[in-house]
């Protein structure tokens, strides 16, 4: 099969970003080589559009809705489903604690609890600090529901971290 | 028990502190399949490399991509192609005049998600718009209709696929106007309004810009380009959208699949790579069929041409008519198809390498 020569720029672009686009991908799915997959899926759609998209106004959020795309389309699959469902299976890969990573270890788990649009916006207004609107835009819903959902899954979040034990 | 702290940005990045496994995004994979999607989706650029090779990855969850560059072309290989380009019918679609009338402008990339051209399955394959004039050194075109898209793209380039650097132009034909737009520059002599246009904060540089305008039919319509000389290319791009062909027209393919119903096998997608009016070269084709997930191909190469291998699935090939022919499924649905991907195979026949033979019915008795 022959070798494809990258888009310079795109390489320029995303090779600092891979970090960055891997952690939020871990906020919303709350597995890192889940987290990895959804990257590895949100750049090459981006590549698949780059000549158009690399004059976009934009960029880190055109690659970060892509992302969040990928990842709410994906929990309509009945296999993604199954998978969340298995409370059992969501911390098993995580690596060994540091020190103080009870309480993240707790909101990662309370996380895995929320609906997926929900845990978005809380991902995308509080880890990627959008505004409402920015927020609104990358979910491709209105201001009003960021609000709502934001305020459902952090009144959620406090719900589910008040009433399970520590890790 | 952990409460919720004050902020939680801070615990989200304390979360994503928390030692993590090496990663396993690979930049260069994303190239690769970004590529090859980009054929699949056509989108406005189409991304193919000159030797065979096809390929599809599974990328997060079932998300399939199906690749395909164009084989090496076997030396001595009859040219396959040179449609004439434009053809117009009557039937089959909204239909307008070459000439185009002007509206608001707009910029297709923010064209929400409506259903596409869609493939029809009787009535043959129809592409809305061609090319008309084209610079000279445009030799080769791609072009077909994509089901589940809400833009029809086609794009020519100096060879048959993306090369680095290569001057490219791109057409694009949509059912929506702009979202938002920095500024506009009129277009004369392309109807009442047509513009040079660019995205919110982008400035209006014509030739690097997106030449749009809409025509009678109420299709939004747009002529860009890449690697262009930018001292000619408004002019190129203008002339290109003056001569632009609007109106559904048939795309003669080089196969046919004869004795199945079209209602067995939905059409995703059909991509015909041919040489530009006036210039000779193979032809190739891929075809998107449908089962259940994108996840059955076939690939049209002149015989002699060597396709595959796929690491990806099953396939099986065929020399018939002058092109060799090869189906390439995933394993379930290659367990789908009646007599697997040979049963299929047999279905489909070569129509010759002279573009006059070939039929814009893929489907027939």
């Amino acid at each position: 099969m022959a070798e494809h020569t990258p888009d310079r720029d795109f390489i320029e672009f995303v090779s600092g970003r891979v970090l960055w686009l891997r952690r939020i991908a871990f906020l919303l799915c709350e597995d890192w080589h889940h987290a990895d997959d959804l990257a590895q899926t949100a750049l090459t759609k981006l590549y698949a559009v780059w000549p158009k998209a690399r004059s976009a106004d934009n960029l880190d959020a055109y690659l970060r809705t892509i992302l969040v795309n990928t990842y709410i389309n994906e929990t309509r699959r009945p296999l993604w489903k199954r998978l969340v469902s298995a409370d059992t299976g969501v911390l098993l890969d995580v690596p060994e604690r540091a020190p103080d990573s009870d309480a993240a270890l707790d909101l990662r788990a309370a996380l895995a609890k929320l609906p997926p649009r929900q845990r978005a916006a809380v991902v995308l207004r509080y880890y990627c600090d959008l505004s409402v609107e920015q927020t609104a835009a990358e979910l491709n819903c209105s201001p009003g529901t960021v609000k709502s959902q934001t305020a459902r899954g952090l009144d959620a979040l406090r719900r589910i971290l008040q009433a399970q034990p520590s890790l | 028990m952990t409460g919720m702290p004050e902020d939680p940005g801070s615990q989200l990045t304390a979360l994503t502190e928390l030692a993590a496994p090496a990663t396993a995004i690979d930049l260069y994979k994303a190239c690769d399949d970004g590529y090859r999607l980009r054929l699949r989706r056509r989108r406005t650029n189409r991304a193919l490399t000159g030797t065979a090779a096809v390929g599809v990855l599974g990328v997060a969850a079932t998300v399939l991509t199906i690749a395909h560059s164009p084989a090496t072309h076997g030396a001595g290989q009859q040219a396959a192609g040179q449609l004439p380009a434009g053809q117009q019918v009557t039937t089959g679609g909204p239909t307008s005049p070459p000439t185009t009338a002007g509206g608001a402008p707009h910029s297709p990339s923010t064209a929400p998600s409506t259903p596409g051209p869609g493939i029809a399955q009787t009535g043959g394959v129809r592409v809305p718009a061609s090319f008309g004039w084209l610079p000279q050194g445009m030799a080769f075109i791609d072009e077909g209709p994509s089901a589940g898209t809400s833009t029809y793209t086609a794009a020519a380039g100096t060879t048959a696929g993306k090369a680095a650097g290569q001057p490219r132009v791109f057409l694009s034909v949509g059912d929506t106007g702009p979202a938002s737009m920095s500024s506009k520059i009129p277009v004369q002599g392309l109807g009442t309004s047509a513009y040079w246009v660019a995205g919110t904060g982008q400035s209006v540089v014509p030739g690097q810009a997106d030449l749009i305008w809409q025509d009678s039919s109420g299709k939004w319509l747009t002529v860009s380009g890449d690697s262009l000389d930018p001292a000619t290319a408004a002019a190129t791009l203008e002339h290109v959208a003056r001569t632009i062909v609007v109106g559904q027209a048939p795309l003669p393919l080089p196969i046919q699949i004869r004795g199945l119903a079209p209602a067995a096998l939905g059409v995703n997608q059909v991509v015909l790579t041919h040489p530009a009016p006036g210039h000779t070269g193979p032809a190739n084709l891929n075809i998107g069929l449908n089962t259940t997930d994108d996840s059955l191909s076939v690939f049209v190469e002149p015989t002699g041409t060597t396709q595959g291998p796929w690491t990806w699935g099953t396939s099986a090939c065929k020399d018939s008519g002058g092109w060799n022919i090869c189906v390439v499924a995933d394993p379930r649905a290659a367990t789908e198809l009646p007599g697997g991907v040979n049963g299929l195979l047999a279905h489909i026949q070569g129509l010759g390498t002279d573009p006059a033979h070939w039929s814009a019915d893929l489907f027939a008795n």
